[in-house]
Order: C-alpha cells, then structure tokens, then sequence
C-alpha cells in the first residue's frame, strides 16, 4: 500500500475524466526525465542536512563577525550589528535571487540566517528588551517567509515566525496565553493540511510545505516543553501553567473538527455508525489522557497525515504520539501493578477496537480506488 | 532498482513542473493537485486503523505485562512467576502459528520474543544465579533466534540485533579486563561490524527479490545502526591521534570502505540518496573536526581565533555546497528518487 498516489495513477484519473489527452503519459515521462536530468532529486532527510549544516556554518560566521566587531571601535555600541545585520540578510536575499547552485543556496542560507541573529542581537542590546525582539524577530521572519526563495530557509522563518509569535504571547499573558497560542497554530495546521489542493493553486503554493511542517514543530514544541521536564528545563514554576485539562479539551476540539471534515469528504455523516465510532474514539482518547495533551494532539496529527498523504508528517505523528504515549503512562501517578492494569487495559480496548472496525467494515475490493 | 519516472510518488513538485511543461494546463493542474492529496479510499482506511490499532494495542498489552512482572510481586512464588510468563509465550507462540504470516501474527511471534527477556530476568531473580545482565541479553537474544528465523518480520530481526548490540555492549564493560579508549573502540569497531555484517545480509537477500524485504526501511536503520559506532570512533582519531591504536585505525577505513561500497550499490544495484547522505554526512563530521582541530590548535592570538571561526563556517559551507552538487549528480545518474 503506498501512501501517495504515483503520477501515472493521477493521470490515468484524469485521462478517465476527459481532462488529458491518451499521449499526456509519454508527455509527462519526458517532462519529468527533463527536469530530474537539470536538477536532480531533493528528499526530505537531504534537506534537513542542508538545513543543519547551514545553521552550524550560520554559528561559525555569526561567531567570527561577532568576534571582529568587538575588536572594532565601530562596534562599540550594538547600534552598529543592526545595519550590519540588515545588510547581510540583503545581500543573501539579493545572492539567491540572482544565483540557485549548491554553494550560492547555501551561503545565502547560511548568511541570512547570520545576519537574523546580528540584528536580533543589535535589537537586543540597544533595547534591553526581549518584548521588542520578538516583534522585530516576527516581523522579519514574516518578510523572509515570502521574500526567501528556498524551502529550508522558509521551514526556519515560519518556525522563527510561530517561535516569535508564542514568546510574545508568554509576555503578555504568560503561560496559559502561550496554550491559547498552541491550540490556535493546531488549527492553522490541519487548515494548511485540509487546505493543501486549494493553496497550492496559487501564489501561497511554495509555503504550504515549509509552514505546514514549521506549525507540526510548534505545537509539539510547546507541548513536550510542557510536560514535568520541559518545564523544569525552562525554569519555570507548575503553577504558572493553565489547568491542563482545558489544552486537552482545545486540541481535542481541533482534532474532532478534523475528523469531522475529513468524514464529510468520504460523505459519511458524523450521526452514522462510522461516524460516531470515529468521533467517540477521538472523545474517549482524550477524556482517558486528560493530562497528557500531546497524546490527543499526535492521534489528530496521525490520522491528518494519513488523511493528506503526506508520509513524513506520519511518521512524525506516530513518533508523537508513541513518546506522549510514554510520558502519560510515566506520570500516572499509581504504582508499578496499578501501571500495569491501566496499560494492558488500554491495550486489550485497543485491539478490541480493531475487532469491531474490522467486523463492522468489512473490505470491498470494489471500494478501492487507483 | 530505478522506476520510471511515471511511478514516482506525485509530489506537488513533480506536478508542478508538468504544469510548467504544459502537460497539466491550467484547471487540469488544480484536477491534478486534489486527486494527489485526496483522502485514501474506505479499504486503505480500514488498513491503516488495523494497522495502527494492532500495532498500539500490542504494544501496550506488552508494556502492561512487563510492567506486572517488573513490579516484582513478592507474594507470588518463583514457580507462579515463571509459569506465568511461560504460559504468556506459549499463548502469543500458539496464536502466531495459528494466525499465520498475517501481521497479527508476526506481532504475536514479537511478543513471545519480547516476553523471554522478562522470563529469564524473572528466572536469575528467583533462582539468584549471578548471572550478569550481558549474560541475559545474549542469552535472550539466542533463544529468539528460531522464531525470528521464521518469521520473516523485520521488527523482529531489529530487536534481535539491538539485543546483541546491547550484550556485546555490556559485556565488554563487565567482563573484559580492558580498559580505556582502546577498549571502546575496539566495542565500537564490534558494533559496526556486527550491525554492517546484518545490513549486507538484508541487501544480498534484498537483491535475490526475496520478498518481505523489499521495503527500505530496515535497511536504512541498520546503515545508521553500522555507521553511527564506526564515526563516532574515527572521530575520536581525527581529535587525538596519538591515542590511536588499530580500532580506531580501522574504524576509519570502515567508514571510507561503507561509502565506496555504498557508492557502487547505488550506480550498480539500486537508487539508494539516503545512504549516500549518510556518507556525505561522515565525511563532513570527519573533515570537519579534522580541520578544526588543526585551525584552533594554531591559534595563538584573538585575530587567527578570528579568522579560525571565520574558515571553519567557509570550510562547512564549501563541503556542504560540494555534498549537495554530488547528492544531486547521483540522482541524476540513476534517473530518479526512491519512493
């Protein structure tokens, strides 16, 4: 079973409706032979090495003009990094505009993620603000996301814009603001994903990708920030954090909007059988993991990659979804028998799901589409 | 193996340049756009909550009764205890013949493996053998040899390879004598040999058409797993090298002789950018650290610490500009991504 359809199967689709021609498969064979010759392939895991390496080269130069501006008597106020910063985030815009070969991409990458961290820091010391920081960051971040032409540098703006976004959210409501603010980038991202066919028609096509996956990030950031190490790590005091139930109710708010929309494109009713077992399993999962939102939150996730085809968002939500998995059984606060119990019942509820899924909908072979 | 270009995955890059070569005009592009990312049919959403549900609900069921017996219940007597587990294998041993080459029955074969470790753990308790903790991993992992013989499941070869590696690991830790770096290389350099003598064998049998391992997943698990132990070893080297001893040494050749084997598989046998990746990504971590040692240690004032830092950030960009151009001339070569 693959996950996404191949090219021949959407053009046989459509060779069927009408819409192309009987020749558009050799057509289409050239093409694409045309296009992998000039520019060849570029996997998920190929650029999360470009992205990583360019952050670690980023760091050096960054260090090294850090370095030269403290020698300099023109560095002797942090007014001095926000041109410099400006000018390097510019010229780096101006370089991958003008020139897309593998040295060109990533020095720009690599100087414009630079020249962010130069004017962050010249924010920073003339302002002594972390408030101010954060817009200028959200701002900047927000430009480059449309203006940078290369996929890894949009991922790094969006997660920087959400990143932003969440850190003014703290200071102005603190916490509970920062749950608020997960529950709303939860939204934006199975919208990006329920969304994906009609956003890709026009300009906004080159984000879809870069934010859907910067959004994924966020959420899960701030959750695995959330739990009893995360907070710990930041320093900050369990008190300060809303009731955590009401972040469980809110994402699975989402999660259920989701699966609403996702039976309404199968044309199933929410009030039928399939239905109302889709949706109360979603209810049940998050009344029995009230304390762990991640769990509700990756099970949405699961089943909005599952629904968009998108293999690497699954393979992310089952990874969510098996470490929240963990976390809530670690933090149940019972002993290791009572543990236990909790997790063989679960588990045979699991499989007794899978019985009556499997009893009640039976396979058709004629329900499968090319 | 290449596919035509025709049985690639219709990414919305791919779609994207039909669209530009005017294959998918205009309303037959948006056409194109909404079937790539349509919701999978009724059938394949049955698949994949059984999938997900079986897959969930065992784990869970297993962590429950390992977590019983962790508990360590004193009440229950040895023979209660054992016969207990036992009886938990020859019920999962039972349902996984009867059940077949499904893959509930390949997950009820998994968790009769798993459950042996627990039964020998159990056992060493009751009975206070002495037995250290390398003894019941080894030991473990010899008594599911059969069954995962058997059962053709890659889950199943992965958990008897990460039991050795965790036996070998601990046994070189409590019972050899040996000490020092060169006793952790020489652990490493077993490792990689071990775990790269395991990711052969999938390929070579891969290659036969053997069916259940045409998926490439597990291969490239056990590229990390045989990679990850020989660099961090040659790594080692590249910081001090007159603590070298013949581990490190060949830990070093093994990582230059894993990427030109892996260069061959991919021109000769099959498209395969996630290995070369990964040897792009060895290279660098090595070069790096080999050049940065070398700037820093003659550094004497702040202006060459300077001009270090600033080399080393150009140095990451050249090798990562040259990685890219090369990853990229290679899927040229072979004519296409892999699913």
């Amino acid at each position: 079973m693959a996950l996404k359809p191949t090219v021949r199967e959407v053009l046989s689709r459509l060779q069927s409706q009408g819409a192309l021609p009987a020749d558009a498969g050799d057509k289409a064979a050239a093409a694409l032979e045309r296009w992998h010759r000039e520019h060849g392939a570029s996997p998920w895991y190929l650029r999360v090495f470009v992205g990583v390496g360019a952050w670690f080269a980023a760091l050096f130069l960054g260090v090294a003009i850090g370095m030269l501006l403290i020698l300099t008597p023109f560095a002797a106020s942090p007014l001095s990094l926000i041109p410099l910063g400006a000018i390097t985030i510019g010229a780096a815009l101006a370089l991958r505009h003008a020139r897309s070969g593998d040295f060109s991409s990533q020095l720009a990458l690599a100087k414009s993620l630079a020249g962010q961290g130069l004017l962050l820091l010249g924010v920073g010391g003339i302002t002594g603000s972390l408030l101010i920081g954060a817009v200028v960051a959200l701002i900047v971040s927000g430009v480059l996301l449309f203006s940078f032409p290369d996929p890894i540098h949009r991922f790094l703006s969006a997660l920087g814009a959400c990143c932003a976004a969440l850190f003014l959210l703290h200071q102005v409501g603190s916490w509970p603001a920062v749950e608020v603010g997960a529950v709303a980038l939860a939204a934006a991202l199975h919208l990006v994903f329920h969304q994906e066919a009609q956003l890709r028609r026009d300009e906004l096509a080159r984000l879809v990708t870069p934010t859907g996956f910067a959004l994924v990030l966020a959420v899960f950031g701030v959750l695995l920030a959330r739990t009893s190490g995360g907070i710990d790590a930041l320093g900050f005091a369990t008190s300060s954090l809303a009731p955590t139930p009401l972040l469980t109710v809110g994402l699975a708010l989402v999660s259920l909007v989701s699966a609403w929309r996702i039976l309404d494109e199968h044309g199933i009713e929410a009030t039928s059988t399939a239905g109302a077992l889709a949706l109360g399993t979603l209810v049940l999962c998050a009344a029995l993991t009230l304390q762990t939102p991640g769990v509700i939150a990756a099970a949405g996730a699961l089943a909005l990659a599952f629904h968009r085809r998108n293999g690497l968002l699954l393979g992310m939500g089952v990874v969510f979804l098996l470490g929240f998995g963990v976390l809530y059984y670690y933090d149940l606060a019972l002993s290791l028998l009572a543990k236990s119990g909790a997790m063989l019942g679960s588990g045979v509820l699991l499989l007794a799901l899978r019985q009556l899924v499997l009893r009640r909908f039976t396979a058709d072979p004629a329900q499968e589409v090319a | 193996m290449n596919q035509p270009q025709l049985d690639l995955p219709a990414t919305p890059e791919r779609l994207r340049v039909l669209a530009d070569s005017g294959v998918l005009p205009g309303d037959t592009h948006d056409l194109a756009l909404v079937i790539s990312v349509e919701s999978p049919s009724a059938l394949f959403w049955r698949r994949f909550l059984s999938i997900g549900l079986l897959g969930l609900g065992s784990l869970l069921v297993l962590s429950g009764v390992v977590y019983f017996f962790a508990f360590n219940w004193a009440e229950l007597h040895r023979f209660g205890k054992l016969g207990l587990i036992a009886a938990a294998i020859t019920a999962s041993a039972i349902a996984a013949w009867r059940l077949g080459e499904t893959l509930a029955g390949q997950f009820a074969l998994l968790f009769a493996a798993v459950l042996v470790g627990p039964l020998l753990a159990v056992y060493g308790q009751a009975y206070q053998t002495g037995a250290d903790p390398f003894e019941l991993f080894l030991g473990w992992s010899a008594l599911i040899v059969p069954w995962v013989a058997l059962a053709r499941f890659g889950p199943l070869w992965l958990l008897l390879l990460v039991l050795a590696d965790v036996g070998i690991g601990l046994y070189w830790e409590q019972a050899l004598p040996w000490e020092g770096h060169g006793a952790q290389a020489a652990l490493g350099l077993t490792l990689a040999l071990l775990n790269g003598a395991a990711w052969a064998a999938h390929e070579y049998f891969a290659f036969r058409e053997v069916r259940w391992l045409q998926s490439r997943w597990l291969p490239r698990v056990l590229a990390l797993m045989t990679v990850a132990p020989a660099l961090a070893v040659a790594a080692w080297l590249t910081v001090a090298p007159d603590d070298g001893t013949f581990a490190h040494v060949a830990c070093l050749l093994l990582v230059g002789a894993i990427v030109a084997l892996t260069w061959t598989f991919h021109r000769r046998v099959r498209s395969e950018l996630f290995f070369l990746t990964l040897d792009a990504f060895a290279v660098m971590v090595l070069v790096t650290i080999f050049l940065g040692i070398s700037l820093f240690r003659g550094s004497d004032d702040t202006n060459d610490w300077i001009g270090a830092t600033l080399m080393m950030g150009l140095l990451i960009l050249g090798q990562l500009a040259a990685a890219v151009f090369w990853l990229r001339s290679e899927s040229q070569v072979r004519g296409g991504e892999e699913a």
